[in-house]
This record gives structure tokens, C-alpha cells and sequence, in this order.
């Protein structure tokens, strides 16, 4: 019998042990799931209901077009090559992670 | 002037390796100062001024570009708990900064936005530089031994 194939490493020289995930708004500190928990929960439908309700948006407005991706129904992150990596830090265009 | 939101997410990625060395550096500023190690103390700390001025840069470009900046949005600090570990996350940091800025150039060179593409060419440049200083200093550890380099290190006591 094989044994199960071993979990790929990650192959970002600049991934730091232990980091995923990160808030959309870092201003808030404020995660896409508080953010999708308010819109299919609390029925809040616009950037200026997710500021008042979770508080997300509030500060430096940097993340309201990852609110607005939320709000459309698509993931905060864009995918595009300067899309962040919180695992490493990096844009995805240098981040390894990804193909890890 | 309404720029390419790519090049602005680039720039914002830029804008956070500024942001966050601001800090690095200025910590590792302080810690040698406390450990006597003035000349090393003086070096992060005009390393720390000088990614403020290039942060400066970045901000004033998105904005221009009509965009905005990601102020809040910081990379892991890394602090070293001793010299020669500064020296490596300040390598660390600095070779992420040309891997993200090479990376815009790139984008900026396919999207025609000469403007954005000569900032980022100077700060690839500039961390570059600042890669070298580290690379030598871990050089030197390791041709003259970490308690002489540190005894270079002391220095006069500045007002940093």
C-alpha cells in the first residue's frame, strides 16, 4: 500500500512559520469572515452598513474595494500578481506560497 | 491623474516593506544604542529616517496616481535579539523590497507608467545598497569574529 503523498513545504524563502490568514482591514483588525458573517447574518448590503456594523472600512478606507469584492460575492482577495500573501508577506508575483 | 490599480497595488506593496522597515530599523536602532553599540545604533537609526523619506515617495506617488495608500497595512517586524540577527532581518526585509519592486517594475514597463517605474527602479536600487552594507557586515563577523566586530561597534555616544 502507498503511503499518503507528504504535504507539499512551502516554497516562499520569505514565509514565516505559522502565518495565514490576516485581516482584511488591518486598520480594524477586522477578518473577511467578520465581514461575510455580517452580510449573510445581520443583511447589511453596503460598504457604509459593514463600517457601522463590524467597524471594517473605518480607518484609512484602503480596504473598501476588498469590501466591495465581499459585498459582490467574490473573495476579499483580487488575485491579481501585487495581491498580499499574509503568510509571507509578499505580493503574489514574488510569494511562493501559493505553488507550495 | 487616474493611474493603473495594478500599478497602485504595486506600489502599495512597495509602501508597506517601507513602512514596516521604519520600525524595524528604528527598534534595532534603539536596542544597540542600549547595548553601547553606538556606531551600529546610528546606522539603523539613518537607515529607519531614510525608509520614511522613501515611504514619503510612495505615498505621494499613489496618491497622485489616485489611489490610496495602504497606511495600515504592515509586514512581520522582525527583532533580532541580538546584532548579528538585526543585520540578517535587515537582509531579510531589504531582499523582499527588491524582489516587490523588480516585480512593479516589470508591471510598470507593461502598462507604460514610466513615472512609477523610475521610483521603483531608484528603491531597488537603494535597498540594494542597503543589502550590501548587510552582506559585509555578516562578512566581516565572519573574518574578524562577532567580539571584534562589536568592539568596532561602540563607537562615541551620539544624541541618536
Amino acid at each position: 500500500m502507498n503511503s499518503p503523498a507528504p504535504i507539499a513545504a512551502t516554497t516562499c524563502r520569505f514565509a514565516l512559520e505559522g502565518e495565514s490568514g490576516g485581516p482584511l482591514c488591518h486598520c480594524a483588525g477586522v477578518s473577511e469572515a467578520s465581514v461575510r458573517g455580517a452580510i449573510d447574518f445581520r443583511g447589511v448590503s453596503t460598504i457604509e452598513e459593514v463600517m457601522e456594523t463590524t467597524g471594517a472600512g473605518t480607518g484609512c478606507r484602503a480596504c473598501h474595494c476588498r469590501i466591495q469584492r465581499v459585498l459582490n460575492g467574490l473573495p476579499a482577495k483580487c488575485g491579481g500578481r501585487f495581491d498580499w500573501c499574509h503568510r509571507c508577506g509578499c505580493v503574489n508575483a514574488v510569494c511562493g506560497c501559493e505553488a507550495a | 491623474m487616474k493611474g493603473n490599480q495594478e500599478v497602485i497595488n504595486a506600489l502599495n506593496a512597495g509602501l508597506t516593506i517601507e513602512l514596516t522597515a521604519i520600525n524595524q530599523y528604528f527598534i534595532c536602532a534603539k536596542m544597540c544604542k542600549n547595548w553601547g553599540l553606538n556606531k551600529l545604533a546610528a546606522h539603523f537609526y539613518a537607515e529607519s529616517i531614510e525608509e520614511m523619506k522613501h515611504a514619503e515617495e510612495v505615498i505621494d506617488r499613489i496618491l497622485y496616481l489616485e489611489g490610496i495608500p495602504e497606511i495600515a497595512r504592515y509586514d512581520k517586524i522582525l527583532v533580532g535579539d541580538s546584532p548579528q540577527q538585526q543585520i540578517q532581518d535587515s537582509l531579510t526585509l531589504e531582499s523582499k523590497g527588491v524582489a516587490t519592486y523588480n516585480a512593479g517594475v516589470k508591471l510598470c514597463l507593461e502598462v507604460g507608467d514610466a513615472g512609477s517605474r523610475d521610483l521603483m527602479e531608484r528603491m531597488v536600487v537603494e535597498s540594494e545598497n542597503s543589502i550590501d552594507w548587510a552582506e559585509t557586515q555578516l562578512d566581516l563577523i565572519q573574518r574578524i569574529s562577532l567580539e571584534r566586530y562589536l568592539a568596532q561597534q561602540i563607537g562615541e555616544a551620539g544624541a541618536d
